[in-house]
């Protein structure tokens, strides 16, 4: 019995035009071709049969159900990709039975499951066929064949889209058969701006990120699981703190405003901003945001793209200028049902302390510094024990766990998957913790061949305990600078403060109290949901509507409590700041997709969309509660209320269009066009307009190159276009009022005055991309090469004008006048080092960006300020951000010295560290102020190795930054040489009259020469090599699983963050952008660092 | 969707206020119309105060800027006002108020500006984008003519008294107080004395004794007071009177709110200045003294009485081991940081009796005996328990002032109308170059507007 498997390589025999009736195998193949499916069939039963030819201007199963009508075969879909044709049910045999009735000459039966190498999923519909004779079989729905041979026979087995494999028949029995994913994975489809399309038929930049490479990263945000893994995306945690914030630059940074990727979840945008989203923390002490995203639950997640060029973006218009983030979240399939448990536990560390002095230490240099002669405890230095090791008072080891259960299943009519996850963790500062529980329900019915109607409901609360960081007040910055002999706690169980009596003088409280006694909790609800229904006008014109909505609400809830330790008190205080938002969106696509005259692909995009957004705020505040046990507001001191509220509004009306032409498979042009009207822009711009052209040319497919057994694929892309950054704030056209306090008649009363001047022509900002890549696959494509060079220029950047005070205080217009650019080459390079039973796939890829901010029109430069302090400038001709201030030019090591140098200080002695003098004045002050780093690196490189052998699989990821610096922050403080604080040992090695080639100048508890001034002695290289994850996973032989109707029971242990490599004092180079502010990149305020995890866990599929 | 209703009109119109209220304009006007006189000098050494007190200010200087920066809000704000109030529809009559006030306002703001810095652009628009911002300086003429063009619209279209619960807001005859002043400094005597005259005729004010204008409460919308700018203690930052905080002497816990920072002192007696301080210039028998100034033993029962009162030390809380009374009562429930609820004189029934007297004694040649002259110089004198004059002289008349409003903020302006002011700060022991008539115009200022050129000597 011969089986014969169409596949849409196949060349086929063109059939006669004139003629009405065709052989069946033909058209089979044709059909094959045509649809981009596999069909299978056994070339005996449809050998003689003659069919009528059917246009391809419908569905496949109707032509398939035409075409057989009259043949006494059936068809049945396995899957998306796989039709088999076999004898209609009441023929009474299948094809498999038939097989074994054939079957006369037994030699040895040999059964199995077919399965895909890596994920272990069997392949429903595989063929396996004996060489010799070219009898087989095919897969069950389960992956099972069985199959009686020769013995020694040589067994091929293939299935679409996978490698096709020899094997030998050894022995009767058991033989399962893993097949790997064919390199040939051109006909993957990609999900796009607003629909999906063949990654063969890409024009533009577009990274992909499956499910595999997001389940062997376990990740509290999606964020996380996307780090690394795509060239030209550069993603940074700004916090390590649980649930915190991270910042990513697609392609650089193209905004002063905000430079974070639009974020589209199942066709929903979201923004990751926390304009009516977000609670801050920072008016709290801490200093980052935490992230939006953190609703979402990684683990729902199907399958990433990121969307870099302006091509690939342009259909999301006035939101799509850093860059779109396309989530597509798991959804049902037909077909068995499947359960499956996922969980894991986990451990997190600090991987580094930073050394800081012992109780010894500290008095001897509190000493050196004249002070701590009145405190007893210093009396007799040889007394002293090493005192608190605050490091190891605030940081923990920190647990995680995560579970997820997922149930999938339904029939050809309905689909359905259903997941709940559970998440915990807790971080490496004592106080802070993150859990979020999920659900997500995905429905999809097909009503009939023409309609079908679906549904997306995913419901999440998540909650954070919040401890205050990321400044200098925050637990980590002052447990640094905490003596040593303030105890954590005291013996009677209350928190240490600085014994009485002795004159220590701190400014700050006891950090473990810091951490724990304050309770600052963050709760968001959210509901993100959505419908659709979608309408086969005909086989080419498809309808789909969608209603989307997204409910968002945080309380977040503030209480310290009153103390009065040692130096410090504080009265007590308790807020409550409601957040709540609300988003609904209403979407219309016609699609029409058509084959013209053989080679002509087109296909017509065309659609309609309207949004709108809605949040309103309340805060409200109260000081000096009766007790410490009691949080509510009604209870605080009526006359320290604050009450605070606010409310915004934003709408989004848009008409957009794609073409999609094809020719020939060798030609392929896109082309799009977005009109956005949006509710942020002035009257005089509400609507923008942004078109896209992208052309890509199959090279390998032209008959020169087809030969050409080695290149399996060429294609070269080039793409144009303009996109918007519409993040301009809800009102920078309007003019706006402030609320002014006057006394008339001895009553206070809220006045209201002009708040600015408005310019009623603010628009978005835009940003016009021009892409050149090339995709090539080698050695059937076990090494595919993709470089791609972009050049994006940031037009109309919002920046505010300067005013003269003649205009009245007037908060100035908002003009669109900036202009910044962003060049960049991005490569990547996927080899497939091994196949087969032992599998070993490397993935690298290299990006290089160069950011110049090009024009700030009359602003002329802006500031980045963290601690009230200029940090970062950002002026014409350099790239934004750079850190700003003197050049820091050793040690003054005598009076002499001194005399003979610019003037810096009156109080500059010898000791003191010496400043150049730029412009060479003879006095050193702001106008010395210079560029001194820069928070870009020059590359960024990740490289990632996946390893099947046998049952197991490891995966090793390796991420390096090169180049850029960072502005230690913290460095200012612990090697301040302060009066009072305790130090990094670094400042042991201070200067003295006896250690003259020190690097740390002298200690001096005022310092008069300000050696703490913004300068280069706090830049440090933050080059680092990060081993971002290693794991090990162990799938379970099928032998053992099936006995218990278990399908899959893998194993694995992973670890993050294990080793960095890097010269940086702090604890972690990776510093991110200070609450996404594209103004302060790298400066480490004290962040909360990211902990080595080592996680351990099981899925199981039943 | 604002500047629709009558509601609305009024809520831009009360804006103003929140300007002259707030702590940059009478908390600053202290560093620079007081500070540069023989009244005044600073608490201690400061980068911003010391150069305005001994004649090196420079263009950048902090309150000089500031100074600049708020008078110009103010402007705005009227302009705004001026801008808006016309085209909504509601009773005429109110709205004419309104805009009467908006004139007052602006013109008061520019009275001070064309006084401290000569030529000044005047802007009479709200600022929009695209309309020219860098505007140049305008001749003082021009300024003066706006300020009377201002004024006199005021006079005729705000009312003559307000309801207690609008008290604070400019009524007409705050309008012709102010208007009397700038005649008095343009040199128009007859317009002066006749606004003066009527101010006098409407019997609406008198003078109240010496204590009643600084003690808490009492001081409040009193009679003698014309306009007062009014505050409240504790409420948010700007509501209420910071002069406290500045003027109280350092270190002696008499706000009980951690501030009093005696940054301004009066005159310290030097070897330069022999005889010439406000201290020297007080007679002893003058009632005003007491309650301008506190000298060595000087007992003041109402400041923080559940204290048994303050005394002022022997030794003196200052370098001058003098300090300023005026403005300081003292803690309480309703007094805080930089905020005590004492409302401030901007202008009282008694300078309209002194600028009667000197408008007439400058027209007449030096002096004056008419009657009534006299005896509006004479009603301040008797009342500070002075002897009566039956002849009054330019010169008496200037002697009277500065003692009747020490540290009210005339001092400066009272010099320059009297002349010579170089050499008065001369004997004083100060040197004061030609050029510091005018305050610079702020280096800022210059850098944004090209169109801006600076006071001649800076």
């Amino acid at each position: 019995q011969n089986i014969s498997l169409a596949l849409g390589k196949t060349s086929y025999v063109s059939t006669q035009n004139d003629t009405q009736k065709v052989k069946l195998s033909n058209l089979l193949n044709e059909i094959s071709k045509h649809y981009g499916v596999g069909i299978i069939f056994d070339a005996e039963q449809v050998d003689k049969l003659m069919v009528e030819k059917q246009s391809y201007d419908q569905p496949i199963d109707q032509i398939l159900k035409k075409v057989l009508k009259t043949t006494g075969l059936d068809y049945k879909k396995l899957n998306d990709q796989t039709y088999v044709i076999k004898l209609k049910k009441d023929g009474s045999t299948s094809i498999s039975n038939k097989t074994t009735e054939i079957k006369k000459i037994e030699k040895i039966k040999i059964y199995g499951v077919i399965m895909d190498s890596e994920t272990r999923e069997p392949l429903i519909g595989a063929n396996i066929i004996e060489a010799k004779t070219k009898q087989g079989t095919i897969a069950d729905i389960d992956g099972n064949y069985e199959l009686t041979v020769e013995e020694g026979a040589v067994l091929d087995v293939s299935y679409i889209s996978y490698e096709s494999k020899e094997v030998i028949a050894k022995s009767a029995g058991e033989m399962n058969i893993f097949l790997s994913k064919s390199a040939k994975i051109l006909d993957e489809v990609v999900v796009v701006g607003y629909g999906s399309q063949k990654k063969s038929d890409l024009t533009g930049a577009v990274s992909s990120i499956g499910l595999k490479e997001l389940e062997q990263l376990p990740s509290t945000g999606l964020e996380q699981a996307l780090q690394g893994r795509s060239a030209g995306v550069f993603i940074t945690q700004n916090s390590g703190a649980p649930g915190g914030g991270m910042s990513v630059r697609i392609r650089g940074t193209g905004s002063t405003l905000t430079a974070e990727p639009l974020y589209v979840i199942d066709g929903i945008p979201i923004v990751n901003d926390n304009q009516g989203t977000s609670a801050t923390f920072e008016r709290d002490g801490g200093g980052q945001y935490s992230s939006a995203l953190t609703t979402i639950n990684p683990n729902d997640i199907e399958s990433i793209e990121i969307l870099k060029d302006a091509s690939a973006t342009a259909i999301y218009g006035a939101r799509a200028a850093n860059g779109v983030v396309l989530i597509t979240t798991k959804k049902g399939t037909s077909g068995s049902q499947t359960i499956s448990f996922d969980s894991y536990v986990g451990m997190q560390q600090l991987y580094k302390t930073i050394p800081v002095m012992d109780l010894r230490q500290y008095a001897e240099y509190l000493q050196d510094i004249g002070l701590g002669t009145n405190v007893e405890e210093f009396e007799n230095l040889d007394l002293l024990g090493p005192g608190t090791d605050w490091q190891d008072v605030i940081f923990r080891n920190a647990f995680m766990r995560n579970n997820q259960f997922s149930l999938t299943g339904g029939s050809e009519k309905t689909r359905f998957s259903f997941t709940a996850g559970v998440h915990k963790k807790n971080g490496i500062v004592i106080g802070s913790d993150f859990s979020r529980n999920s659900t997500k329900l995905n429905v999809d019915h097909s009503f009939n061949k023409k309609v079908r109607i679906g549904a997306n409901i995913l419901a999440s609360r998540t909650k954070e305990n919040i401890t205050f960081n990321d400044n200098s007040n925050g637990v980590i910055y002052t447990a640094l600078l905490t003596p040593p002999l303030v105890p954590a706690k005291t013996l009677d169980g209350n928190f240490g403060a600085p014994p009485d009596g002795n004159n220590i003088v701190l400014q700050f409280d006891n950090p473990l109290a810091n951490a724990v006694e304050i309770e600052d909790i963050n709760r968001k609800s959210r509901l993100l949901g959505s419908i659709y229904a979608e309408f086969d006008v005909t086989s080419w014109l498809k309808y789909r509507m969608e209603l989307a909505t997204d409910v968002l609400y945080t309380n977040h809830n503030t209480f310290w409590p009153a103390y009065d330790r040692g130096t410090v008190s504080r009265k007590s205080k308790v807020r409550r700041n409601n957040n709540n938002s609300l988003y609904w969106l209403n979407k219309h696509l016609l699609t029409f997709q058509k084959t013209i005259a053989k080679d002509h692909n087109v296909t017509v995009l065309a659609g309609f969309e309207a949004q709108e957004g809605t949040y309103e705020w309340l805060s409200a505040s109260r000081e000096n509660l009766p007790s410490n046990d009691l949080m509510e507001l009604n209870l605080g001191d009526a006359g320290t209320q604050v009450v605070n509220g606010g409310a915004g509004h934003w709408a989004l009306l848009s008409y957009f269009g794609r073409l999609n032409y094809g020719y020939a498979d060798r030609y392929l042009l896109t082309s799009t066009l977005r009109a956005d009207g949006s509710s942020r822009f002035g009257a005089n711009n509400k609507y923008g307009l942004f078109p896209s052209l992208a052309f890509a040319w199959r090279t390998s497919q032209e008959n020169f190159l087809k030969d050409v057994k080695q290149l399996s694929n060429l294609k070269f892309r080039v793409g144009y276009g303009a996109v918007g950054n519409q993040e301009i704030g809800l009102y920078s056209f309007a003019s706006n009022l402030r609320a002014t306090n006057a006394v008339i008649g001895n009553q206070l009363l809220t006045a209201f005055a002009p708040d600015n001047i408005a310019n009623e022509d603010v628009k978005w900002e835009s940003s016009i991309q021009f892409n050149l890549g090339m995709d090539l696959g080698l050695f059937n494509n076990r090494i595919e090469f993709i470089v791609d060079i972009y050049n994006k220029t940031s037009r109309d950047m919002l920046l505010p004008a300067i005013l003269p005070a003649t205009a009245g205080g007037l908060n100035p217009p908002f003009i669109n006048i900036g202009e910044m650019r962003n060049n960049g080459l991005e490569l990547t390079l996927n080899t497939q080092n091994l196949t087969g039973k032992t599998n070993w796939k490397t993935s690298a890829n290299f990006s290089i960006n160069r950011n110049e901010v090009v024009n700030l029109g009359s602003t002329g430069s802006l500031t980045g300020i963290i601690q009230q302090l200029p940090i970062t400038r950002t002026v014409e001709g350099l790239p934004i951000g750079q850190y700003y201030g003197h050049i820091a030019d050793g040690i003054f090591n005598d009076l002499s010295e001194i005399a003979e140098a610019p003037f810096q200080e009156t109080g500059t002695r010898p000791g003191d560290i010496k400043f150049r003098d730029i412009n060479g004045d003879g006095v050193i002050n702001d106008a010395d102020k210079t560029f001194i780093g820069s928070p870009h690196p020059d590359f960024t490189v990740n490289v990632i190795n996946d390893i099947n052998i046998g049952n197991f699989d490891i995966s090793i990821f390796i991420r390096g930054v090169y180049g850029n610096e960072v502005f230690n922050m913290l460095a200012r403080d612990i090697e301040g040489t302060g009066a009072w604080v305790n130090q990094s040992q670094v400042v042991l090695d201070r200067w003295t009259t006896d250690n003259l080639d020190a690097e740390v100048p002298r200690a001096n508890g005022n310092d008069p020469n300000s050696n703490r001034r913004i300068s280069s002695r706090f830049v440090e290289d933050g080059s680092y090599i990060r081993l971002q994850n290693a794991s090990i996973g162990y799938t379970l032989p099928k032998v053992l699983t099936n006995k218990y109707k278990i399908s899959l029971i893998r194993l694995y242990a992973s670890g993050q963050n294990l080793f960095t490599f890097s010269k940086y004092s702090g604890y972690d180079p990776e510093i991110g952008s200070f609450n996404q502010n594209p103004l302060i990149n790298g400066v480490d305020n004290g962040r909360f660092p990211v902990g080595r995890s080592i996680t351990c866990g099981a899925n199981i599929n039943f | 969707n604002f500047y629709k209703t009558a509601s609305d009109a009024n809520l831009a119109t009360i804006s103003m206020y929140s300007v002259t209220g707030s702590i940059n304009w009478f908390g600053l006007s202290w560093m620079i119309t007081e500070i540069p006189t023989d009244n005044t000098t600073v608490g201690g050494n400061d980068p911003d105060f010391s150069p305005i007190d001994n004649f090196t200010i420079s263009a950048d200087n902090s309150p000089n800027t500031q100074y600049w920066q708020q008078h110009y809000k103010l402007i705005t704000l009227a302009n705004q006002v001026l801008t808006y109030v016309p085209g909504i529809e509601m009773d005429e009559e109110i709205k004419s108020g309104y805009l009467a006030e908006a004139y007052f306002m602006r013109a008061f703001s520019y009275f001070d500006l064309v006084r401290i810095y000569g030529d000044v652009p005047i802007v009479t628009t709200l600022p929009e984008l695209g309309q020219d911002l860098l505007i140049p300086r305008s001749p003082v003429s021009e300024v003066y003519q706006l300020i009377i063009d201002d004024l006199l619209f005021a006079t005729e279209n705000l009312p003559d008294t307000r309801p207690s619960s609008d008290m604070g807001r400019a009524t007409s005859y705050a309008a012709k107080a102010i208007l009397s002043k700038v005649y008095l400094t343009t040199g128009e005597y007859d317009k002066s004395i006749t606004l003066c005259t009527d101010i006098i005729n409407s019997n609406q004010y008198k003078l109240v004794p010496v204590a009643d204008n600084w003690l808490r409460d009492v001081s409040d919308n009193n009679a003698e007071a014309i306009w007062q700018v009014q505050y409240v203690g504790c409420g948010p930052l700007g509501t209420g009177n910071a002069l406290q905080a500045f003027f109280a002497p350092w270190g002696q816990g008499i706000t009980q709110n951690s501030d009093g920072w005696g940054s301004q002192i009066p005159t310290a007696p030097t070897i330069d200045n022999p005889g010439t301080t406000i201290k020297d210039a007080f007679k002893s028998e003058d009632l005003r003294k007491y309650h301008s100034i506190m000298t060595a033993g000087d007992e003041y029962p109402m400041i923080n009485p559940s204290e048994g009162g303050y005394k002022y030390p022997s030794q003196g809380a200052s370098r001058a081991q003098v300090n300023i009374k005026k403005y300081v009562i003292g803690g309480g429930n309703d007094v805080c940081f930089m905020s005590t609820p004492q409302n401030y004189h901007v202008i009282r029934y008694a300078d309209v009796l002194l600028m009667l007297a000197e408008a007439s004694c400058k027209r007449n040649g030096g002096l004056s005996v008419t009657p009534e002259v006299v005896s509006a110089f004479n009603q301040v004198r008797e009342r500070a328990g002075l002897s009566k004059e039956e002849v009054i002289t330019t010169e008496m008349v200037y002697k009277e002032r500065r003692l009747e409003f020490a540290f009210e903020n005339h001092r400066w302006f009272d010099l320059l109308r009297e002349g010579n002011i170089q050499k008065t700060m001369q004997l004083h022991g100060k040197q004061m170059q030609d050029h510091n008539i005018l305050f610079p115009i702020p280096t800022q200022e210059l850098a944004i507007n090209p169109n801006l050129t600076q006071n001649e000597g800076y």
